[in-house]
């Protein structure tokens, strides 16, 4: 098909993908016609990103084909895909930081001109953006735009390329909840338009209210095609994971205890020397799970890295039990009790060449009896390391594997176990649940429960507003470096944790932060 | 006045070799590839350059020929690199040893013999007739002009054209570029070598011109000092014309300072004190502000 013939439909038939013994995808069919919004549901490692990635020619199949518009066609690079107009948004969006937009643009631009012209190409931008109502400033630099703004510039990048099929890997995942309302806005015009979407997505609401029809994948299977108006969020659940139904997770009203942890107005610096944690206080007591939501990057890592010891207060105090333990070391924080559930698991959480065994010793290996005098006893390190993936129900063939060769959700458990085993008094994690499964996510969050009935304070930051909700007795909301206010649970609503994470204020008498 | 004329002439032959190495070097790292040969490649563009005009007869025959020898030895650190993926650190640092070595081999014949077939100064109709200015500007060696030029077009190329958007894209997100249909490795492979051409060409003119005779490691860290002159000029061949004569003038001054109250040890050190000035301040500030560094600098790409 060339550019200029009307697209009207891509279909795929039988597509298999192999990566060594693994099915990533067995004989999966697939259907989206113009003016069509699809979404592609899965749990993690159910294929959907294999399957994006072979429509969008990065992959190619080992076996199956693509039609499109009832032709056969071979993407063999994501090239020849995008000139037959089928592009890609990726999570990670594919712009360079340190340039604007409109060279981004031109980057991408086979019709631009060899004597870079910012006019030209802010003249097209505007009539793309005159038709579907968004504006993104051509002459910021893309590290100055936040999430949606960035997303925005790829959805642009694909007009110009002529995009007709524009697939998008969860998309929502950066982005507020008010940006994924503008983001479906300008779907909803690209499909009215007749382009047609797909997108990945776990967040079921999103697929309920935006999608005109659902692919539910599973272990690599297609599992089936619904029309969003024939099925309910539970019918999804149970495709999904191939269940009845999953209890759902509350945490119990407690009364809470004393005050574990006390941060006192500080101020942290990032990498480059600006304030990303400007005046924050807050205080953790005993049996409360205190929720931290925000988008990534307005000073969460900071402050997880200021409380644990691993980065520097410039001003402020932070007790443990009344105890100040601004600028120690980690080490001196975990002495007081404080277990450390790291955000990036392989970067922070794991020493990913080393064995099971080796790194469940990480926390307590110079202690007795896991060693004496420099010398390891790796008897007791192996003891303990078969009672915690005991505990924690960690699947692997034994405590002498290599810890990278475990799934993405038993390297979370093995952590939470090591974390958790020796009763910690405060629980710092870090996005615990990003990227697991369904029942992977449940466990850890039971376990995040369990230690805190047992009385342990809880730190818990997250990007997943329904996991805080569910999880938190209080909600705090943080914005560039700021706390924007701290909700009780039963003042907690969706709507309202959003407006903060996008800086605005709450005008009302539910704001007690 | 004419003693005036004669030091602001002398800074601007000093500076000539370093902003030819610069502009060059801008280039290979823009697109993402180290390349710490820089200082082996201007020995053996000096001693190429010094060999095929003295044999030749003709100047311009080894300044060219310095250039593709440059460049030949850059490929061979582009392929290491590049497609090999290699660290690009060491083996920048073999290219350097190894050019070092090859011109001291090359040019033990040469040493000595004092070059006749010389660049001549080309006084530039009109411009040149100005009072002072013409005779310190526009009374100078061809290379000068052709090195002003260059560094002007490169300027223009890599801010001003989809060219230097694609080079650019490819040293700060690789990935990116891929995505959009570039191919990676044969940008980064262009511009090492045209890397490896610019600091042949410097080699060249030192021996050619600078220094008209051939001395066993007469280039003297000067490939070093371009490394930090890229860092110094942050990646921008226009500013690379102010550092660079900048940097000339040290050179001279290390010279002309000689006999007075400071050590001539001392001076000798001038050049390399102040890039490692310039290394610490410009860390301090990188730190705080972007400064043009590209973002993959040093890592291979691997698609």
């Amino acid at each position: 098909m060339n550019q200029k013939e009307k697209f009207f439909s891509l279909r795929a038939r039988n597509i298999s993908r192999c990566f060594g013994n693994i099915k990533a995808n067995n004989s999966i069919d697939f259907s989206i016609e113009a003016g069509q919004i699809m979404a592609l549901l899965g749990e993690n490692g159910a294929g959907k990103t294999t399957f994006v990635r072979i429509l969008s020619g990065l992959d190619q199949p080992d076996s199956g084909e693509i039609l499109l518009n009832d032709q056969s066609v071979y993407f063999n690079s994501c090239r020849t895909a995008q000139k037959m107009g089928v592009g890609i948004i990726h999570q990670h969006f594919m712009l360079v930081q340190s340039m604007t937009v409109a060279e981004n643009i031109a980057l991408c631009d086979t019709d631009s001109s060899f004597i870079y012209s910012e006019n030209k190409i802010n003249d097209k931008m505007k009539k793309f953006e005159e038709e579907y109502g968004f504006f993104v400033n051509p002459n910021a630099k893309i590290c100055q735009l936040s999430a949606g703004e960035q997303q925005r510039v790829e959805i642009i990048k694909a007009l110009f390329r002529g995009t007709n099929v524009l697939i998008l890997d969860e998309p929502t995942s950066v982005l507020t909840p008010q940006e994924a309302d503008k983001l479906f806005v300008i779907l909803q015009k690209m499909k009215n338009e007749g382009k047609a979407i797909v997108f990945i997505s776990h967040k079921l609401r999103e697929i309920m209210d935006y999608t005109d029809a659902v692919t539910v994948l599973r272990h690599g299977n297609l599992v089936g095609c619904r029309n969003v108006n024939d099925i309910t969020q539970d019918d999804l659940i149970s495709m999904m994971t191939g269940e009845k139904k999953v209890a759902s997770i509350r945490k119990e009203n407690v009364a809470v205890g004393e005050n574990i942890l006390k941060v006192a107005s500080i101020t942290v610096l990032d990498d480059r020397e600006s304030k990303s944690i400007k005046n924050m206080s807050f205080e953790i007591k005993k049996n409360e799970i205190f929720g931290i939501a925000g988008i990534a990057g307005n000073g969460q890592r900071e402050l997880v890295e200021a409380i644990t010891g691993m980065r520097n207060v410039s001003s402020g105090k932070i007790f443990i039990y009344n105890e100040e333990v601004q600028n120690s070391t980690p080490k001196h924080v975990y002495s007081k009790g404080v277990a450390h559930i790291p955000e990036e698991r392989i970067r922070f959480g794991i020493a990913s060449g080393l064995k099971l065994f080796e790194n469940t010793s990480i926390r307590n290996y110079e202690q007795r009896p896991y060693s004496k005098q420099s010398i390891m006893n790796y008897k007791a390190i192996k003891l303990k390391a078969q009672t915690i993936i005991e505990a924690f129900h960690v699947k692997t063939e034994s405590v002498d594997t290599e810890i990278q060769n475990l799934s993405g959700g038993n390297m979370q458990k093995l952590i939470v176990g090591r974390e958790m085993v020796d009763s910690p008094k405060l629980i710092v994690a870090s996005h615990p649940t990003y990227g697991l499964d369904i029942a992977s996510t449940k466990y850890i969050q039971q376990e995040l429960l369990t230690k805190s009935k047992e009385g342990a304070g809880v730190l818990l930051i997250s990007e997943d507003i329904d996991e805080l909700m569910a999880l938190s007795d209080r909600i705090a909301v943080v914005f560039r470096g700021e706390l924007m206010g701290v909700l009780n649970r039963e003042d907690v609503t969706i709507h309202k944790i959003g407006l903060l994470m996008a800086g605005e204020e709450l005008s009302g008498e539910n704001n007690n932060g | 006045m004419t003693w005036f004329v004669l030091i602001f002439g002398r800074f601007l032959v000093a500076g000539t070799p370093l902003l030819l190495g610069t502009i060059g070097e801008i280039y290979a790292e823009k697109a993402g590839n180290l390349n710490l040969g820089v200082e082996g490649m201007m020995a053996v563009g000096a001693i190429s350059g010094f060999a095929f005009a003295h044999n030749t007869g003709n100047p311009w025959i080894g300044f060219i020929l310095a250039g593709c020898m440059g460049g030949l030895l850059s490929l061979v650190h582009a392929f290491v690199t590049i497609s090999l993926r290699a660290n690009q650190v060491v083996s920048g640092l073999a290219l350097t040893m190894f050019g070092v070595g090859l011109s001291g081999f090359i040019g033990n014949e040469y040493v000595g013999i004092s070059l006749v077939p010389r660049f001549k100064n080309v006084a530039i109709p009109f411009l040149s007739e100005i009072p002072f200015v013409g005779e310190v500007l526009f009374t100078r060696s061809p290379v000068f002009y052709i090195a002003i030029l260059l560094a002007v077009v490169f300027w223009y190329i890599m801010f001003r054209t989809k060219w230097g958007i694609i080079i650019r894209a490819c040293g700060e997100n690789p990935k990116t570029a891929e995505s959009a249909g570039i191919n990676v490795y044969r940008v980064q492979y262009t511009c090492v070598l045209i890397g490896g051409v610019c600091a042949g060409l410097a080699g060249a003119y030192i021996s050619l011109y600078y220094i008209p005779t051939w001395i066993d490691g007469m280039i003297a860290g000067r490939g070093w000092i371009v490394i930090a002159l890229v860092i110094l000029s942050q990646w921008n061949s226009l500013k690379a014309l102010f550092s660079c004569y900048l940097f000339g003038s040290i050179y001279v001054l290390q010279y002309a300072l000689q006999g007075s109250f400071l050590n001539p040890t001392l001076l000798l050190m001038m050049p390399y004190l102040t890039a490692v000035t310039v290394l610490i301040v410009d860390s301090k500030k990188t730190l705080k502000y972007k400064t043009g560094s590209p973002t993959h600098l040093g890592e291979p790409y691997i698609k």
